[in-house]
């Protein structure tokens, strides 16, 4: 009996000191949370996506209550939760201004029409595909249809056609560059949303070889290039490349393409 | 006493196929295409041009990158193009396509070393690198790099597991090449200044073990032959040097950190060709061999060969072919065509009927743990499965992913068939 009166009055006087301890270290090495960065937070989206260039939606909000980031860095935040942040922040609704993101555009059009080396029968990814012999396509430059881009977007931009070819939908898309970091072939890039044009396609390979193994891919024919009013087109390595700089979207070139390798948003 | 590391496990072998069958020679095919990358590190450039004239033994190819070698042309005839071809590993590659016209003329560059004993150390391995010479147990790594490493060495050790199933090229040589294979050793112990060299063998290839240690005997050789436990992946690089020495290799490091240098055995007998004989590596030995297959054999064959050419050789295939492997059965890689040349690599070609090769469907984990009991590295390969099926890639890390050798033995003995390797390939990737 009188060791069990020991023992519990030892440990409960070691916890009442230990108990002490902790409330007087709690108080002195106490952090001042900002109460501000906990509902920036709750309204950020939350998903994220790393569109802003910070890992996430919470080291945004660090960096807007510590005036690291400007308001308009998320893309991704719809208008009204937007106004909040900046009611939080103390800031005037004319500092808020609609920034349009790029968008993600998917540069092959082959998918089913481009023709297969060989069967694939391994593990539906593009980037086990594309290790094993560089992908199962003819063309080196295709896409391969596997749909990483589209497991990799957040937002449910991205879905596959019938065609297995993934198509980014530009509303939904916030620019976050997910897709493009995804996909092991390249084939997806970063469009200014107010143009309308761009080269559906990346294969190098010269024409016939082109026409070999796809239908739908740039043959380096020149027309583009002669019809444009501006010189905007040019061909590098048998391939066109717009400078969206000039580009005007009059959509003379996607008339003009024989093989339909320039498309339209 | 066998020796052994921890893990993996005896598998058939079906050696029995080729492994008393001599090496045959084949003769030159009438065209040969020779891709410019057919090692580790950089691709090689030509000087050579459509319509230039070659002889056997000629060099193609060469590059000035320090993990890069020569590739030399293994007929005499006339470039017919220099084009993409397909490729047993990249799929495509720029190769050298050369018509042979059928005189076999050797290049004057090729003669016998009168003597070979004076030789330096700087001279023997420019001799190698000037040879092409790769390791050909299969992942074709330039020899000359391997013979300088960058921290001292004590440890020489000839890798004659051949732990693959099917392959016999590597016993073939050793049984009837003891001499010259012995004589390579020699030539790797002066380039490396190593006085302790041990020569791996399985146990099941008793035979190649008694030929090595009689001549070693009879010529007095300070070279041990070390039995090893016949089981997959005894061959591994990093698995060998546990089982001989009791060392581990840290992941992603090269053997040197341990103080080792591994070296193929058939690497050893292109090492004596060159030096004593001059001849650059335009040809090696490769099994052809798989139950579809009407004669399989042991062929010494021209670097460039089409596997086409070699299955006609053994007199075409008997049943419907399921699938055709370059290399061994758990290594080694399906190809998509047999138009597709043999490559300095290439150790076998495989020809697998339906029931060697059957399309196995995949089934969910039922965390047997046979994956985890039998890894040659400790890893948890199911768990790496699991993280790539639900997609959780970045959380995979934790599993040490880059541990992995891609031996392959989780795979062959999951009762699910699961595709674990493709798993843990797919997260390597991804980490990258």
């Amino acid at each position: 009996m009188k060791g069990i009166i020991l023992a519990v009055l030892s440990l409960s006087g070691l916890s009442f000191a230990f108990g002490l301890l902790l409330a007087w270290v709690s108080k002195k090495f106490y952090i001042k949370l900002d109460a501000r960065v906990a509902k920036i937070s709750d309204l950020l989206p939350g998903v994220n996506c790393g569109a802003c260039g910070l890992s996430g939606c919470s080291s945004l909000a660090e960096a807007l209550v510590g005036k690291k980031a400007d308001v308009n860095s998320c893309t991704v935040c719809a208008a009204d939760s937007k106004e909040k942040i900046a009611e939080v922040l103390g800031l005037s609704a004319s500092d808020i201004k609609e920034i349009k993101s790029p968008i993600a555009v998917v540069a092959c059009g082959g998918g089913k029409r481009a023709k297969d080396k060989f069967e694939y029968r391994g593990l539906m990814d593009c980037r086990v595909a594309h290790n094993n012999m560089r992908g199962h396509k003819l063309c080196s430059y295709a896409c391969l249809g596997l749909g990483t881009c589209v497991e990799a977007c957040a937002f449910g931009a991205i879905v596959m056609t019938e065609d297995d070819i993934p198509v980014v939908n530009p509303e939904l898309c916030v620019g976050c560059l997910k897709c493009v970091e995804a996909c092991p072939r390249d084939i997806i890039y970063m469009l200014d949303r107010k143009k309308k044009v761009y080269i559906k396609c990346r294969s190098h390979e010269k024409g016939p070889q082109v026409m070999k193994s796809c239908k739908v891919g740039c043959i380096g024919c020149m027309k583009c290039v002669k019809i444009c009013p501006v010189k905007a087109i040019t061909i590098e390595d048998n391939l066109a490349v717009i400078d969206h700089k000039k580009c005007i979207n009059c959509l003379k070139c996607v008339e003009v393409c024989p093989t339909k390798a320039i498309a339209v948003v | 006493m066998s020796l052994s590391f921890s893990g993996g496990k005896h598998i058939p072998g079906y050696k029995h196929l080729t492994q008393d069958l001599p090496v045959v020679t084949m003769a030159a095919p009438a065209e040969v295409i020779i891709p410019l990358s057919q090692h580790t590190g950089a691709v090689c450039k030509t000087l050579l041009k459509k319509g230039d004239k070659v002889k056997v033994g000629t060099k193609i190819g060469s590059s000035d990158k320090l993990i890069s070698s020569t590739v030399h042309s293994s007929v005499s005839g006339e470039i017919k193009a220099i084009a993409d071809y397909n490729h047993p590993v990249l799929g495509t590659s720029i190769a050298v396509i050369i018509t042979s016209d059928g005189k076999d003329e050797l290049d004057a560059s090729i003669k016998l070393r009168g003597s070979v004993s004076p030789l330096g150390k700087e001279e023997l391995l420019k001799i190698v690198k000037e040879s092409g010479i790769v390791g050909l147990g299969g992942a074709a790594f330039p020899t000359h790099v391997k013979l300088t490493p960058p921290k001292s060495i004590d440890t020489l050790l000839i890798n004659a597991a051949e732990c693959e199933p099917y392959l016999t090229c590597d016993y073939r040589i050793m049984i009837e090449n003891p001499n010259e294979i012995l004589k390579g050793i020699n030539l790797l112990k002066k380039i490396l200044g190593v006085k302790n060299i041990v020569v791996g063998i399985e146990d099941d290839k008793l035979e190649a073990i008694s030929v090595l240690r009689n001549k070693i005997i009879a010529k007095s050789y300070s070279i041990k032959v070390q039995p090893l436990k016949t089981k997959y992946p005894q061959g591994a690089e990093k698995q060998l040097i546990k089982a001989i020495l009791d060392r581990e290799v840290p992941a992603g490091k090269l053997p040197f950190e341990a103080g080792v240098v591994v070296i193929n055995v058939g690497t050893a007998l292109a090492l004596y060709e060159a030096v004593y004989l001059g001849k650059p590596l335009y040809e090696r030995i490769v099994t052809v061999t798989g139950k579809s297959l009407r004669s399989p054999a042991n062929l010494k064959v021209r670097i460039g060969t089409k596997f086409s050419d070699l299955i006609e050789f053994c007199h075409g295939t008997s049943t419907a072919a399921s699938k055709v492997i370059m290399g061994g059965p758990m290594m080694g890689l399906a190809q998509f065509s047999t138009d597709t040349p043999v490559i300095k690599g290439t150790s076998g070609v495989l020809v697998l009927s339906e029931k060697e090769a059957p399309d196995y469907k995949e089934g969910p984990c039922i965390r047997c743990g046979r994956c985890v009991d039998i890894c040659p590295v400790g890893m948890l390969p199911f768990a790496l499965s699991m993280c790539a099926e639900s997609k959780m890639l970045e959380q995979a890390a934790q599993y040490n992913p880059r541990d992995c050798i891609e031996c392959g033995i989780c795979t062959y003995i999951c009762p699910a068939r699961r595709r674990i390797l493709e798993s843990i390939r797919l997260i390597k990737a991804v980490a990258k």
